[in-house]
């Protein structure tokens, strides 16, 4: 047997995963031709010889083109300093705000203040300097209105789904907007406010979960046992 | 200062509390019991209670600590005035705190893979609800399972456990009157699966020969430890309710 785990078992840094020919994914530690978990995990077995490790809990960690939503902690001369939720504090400049020549001698608290959230794109980051964001992009900048959903940045990916198809789901269903930041933020858009409330509460349960097979069917299946516990009341 | 009499081991190799010579003493493992902390564990060993809480990796403060290379650990190992038996503590830090501190940080620094988050830290708090012999190496025990729980990369978990002398027989797992009144104690840190030692200290005298036997009693008392450790780790997680909150 190549993999010595079970689908669903809690794995502790250093366990024994693997050994030979078999694929494991996500943070593992390869001595030989053993596998080692690295991180507190959940153990997926994807393939009778692939392995996926889901950590339980990890910070997030900027990578170059993740769509971001941040919080300005701080206005400078040029530049804003942006909370993404991460250990790096990310910065956002004047010069990615607007477009060239920068409007000169402005305060750039006008446009942005502290305790506002925008929605950013990271621009570069290696770990040698703080991640650098961007808003020139369409859909990005300031958001203005919404709920705010905070879950684990490990699993924001079942937000989005296959192809992005859970966002399809949710919209279509109940006619909102969502953000979702790679580094654990969801911001939900929505005109009526119960329905707002319904979004975020599929968005936080689908992420509370460690592993979701299908996140698809799950974010439907939560939906309709709301949806008809509304009926009956 | 001349040592009261007191019998720590009687003739047919029983110790003050009933246990054999290679007998830990009761010992259970909590992890995730703060809601606050990132991570956080509790250890209870023998008559010890220690909680450990972890918060990171962060951004460092103040910045110039930063290391551009690597995450910055830092420890507090602290006895809440309660904790001991004779007169209250002081609150403040003694110097015995600050060394424990230090060793601690060490023994834990060869398990992580502090490199994976450069330019940032994670704090390690330590408080030691009551204490009765071999805090450190029970502190390291939980200070470990915490790390893990806030999700910080590691090779393996750490266990201490510490082994000592008392009428000339080597013991596992000195209790508070064992170390005081006994003729040396070693705490020793260790990762079991990689069989690496990150702590070894000693005071009092052992022979060559002791320190062999020494070494191979700790290892079959730390595999118990370890056994625990990952329980705690997989209990705390495989049962994983969905958050229902109350209000």
């Amino acid at each position: 047997m190549p993999i010595h785990v079970s689908g669903g078992q809690v794995i502790v840094p250093g366990e024994f995963v693997a050994e030979g020919s078999c694929e494991v994914m996500g943070p593992h530690i390869i001595s030989g031709k053993r596998y080692y978990a690295k991180v507190l995990s959940v153990a997926v077995i994807e393939k009778p010889k692939r392995v996926r490790l889901i950590p339980l809990k990890r910070r997030y960690i900027p990578t170059e083109g993740d769509l971001v939503v941040g919080k300005i902690i701080d206005v400078g001369p040029t530049y804003w300093l942006v909370d993404i939720n991460s250990p790096y504090t990310a910065f956002l400049q004047v010069s990615e705000v607007f477009p060239r020549p920068a409007p000169k001698e402005r305060d750039l608290s006008e446009i942005f203040q502290v305790g506002d959230l925008v929605a950013a794109k990271v621009l570069s980051f290696d770990f040698s300097h703080d991640p650098l964001l961007t808003v020139k992009e369409s859909k990005l900048g300031k958001i203005e209105k919404g709920l705010l959903v905070e879950v684990a940045s490990s699993r924001v990916s079942r937000v989005i789904g296959k192809k992005g198809q859970v966002i399809d789901y949710l919209r279509s269903i109940l006619n909102v907007e969502l953000i979702v930041g790679r580094n654990g933020r969801v911001v939900v858009m929505g005109s009526e406010p119960e329905r707002e409330a319904l979004a975020a509460y599929v968005v936080q349960r689908l992420c509370a979960e460690p592993y979701v097979a299908d996140p698809l069917e799950e974010a439907k299946k939560l939906l309709s046992r709301q949806l008809t516990r509304g009926e009956s009341t | 200062m001349e040592k009261a009499n007191v019998k720590l081991l009687t003739e047919d190799g029983r110790r003050i509390d009933g246990r054999g010579l290679n007998e830990l003493r009761k010992f259970r493992v909590e992890a995730g019991v703060l809601k606050n902390a990132d991570g956080s564990a509790y250890i209870e060993l023998g008559r010890n209670k220690i909680m450990v809480a972890v918060y990171g990796p962060k951004e460092v403060h103040p910045r110039h600590e930063a290391l551009p290379d690597r995450m910055l650990l830092r420890c507090r190992y602290s006895m809440l005035p309660f904790s001991v038996a004779d007169e209250r503590k002081s609150p403040s830090p003694t110097r015995r705190e600050v060394e424990i501190s230090k060793v601690i940080r060490e023994a834990l620094e060869p398990a992580i893979f502090l490199e994976e988050y450069p330019r940032t830290s994670t704090d390690v708090f330590i408080e030691v609800i009551e204490a009765d012999g071999s805090t450190r190496v029970a502190s390291i025990t939980a200070a470990a399972v915490a790390l893990a729980d806030a999700g910080i990369p590691m090779k393996d978990l750490v266990v201490g456990v510490s082994i000592g002398k008392i009428e000339g027989r080597l013991a596992i797992d000195l209790s508070g009157i064992e170390d005081q009144r006994g003729e040396g104690d070693m705490p020793i840190a260790l990762m079991p699966r990689l069989n690496e030692i990150t702590l070894l200290q000693a005071d009092g005298s052992f022979s060559r020969d002791e320190i062999a036997q020494a070494l191979q009693m700790v290892r079959e008392a730390a595999i118990k430890l370890y056994e625990e450790q990952r329980r705690a780790l997989k209990d705390r997680y495989s049962k994983l309710p969905v958050e229902v909150e109350i209000t």
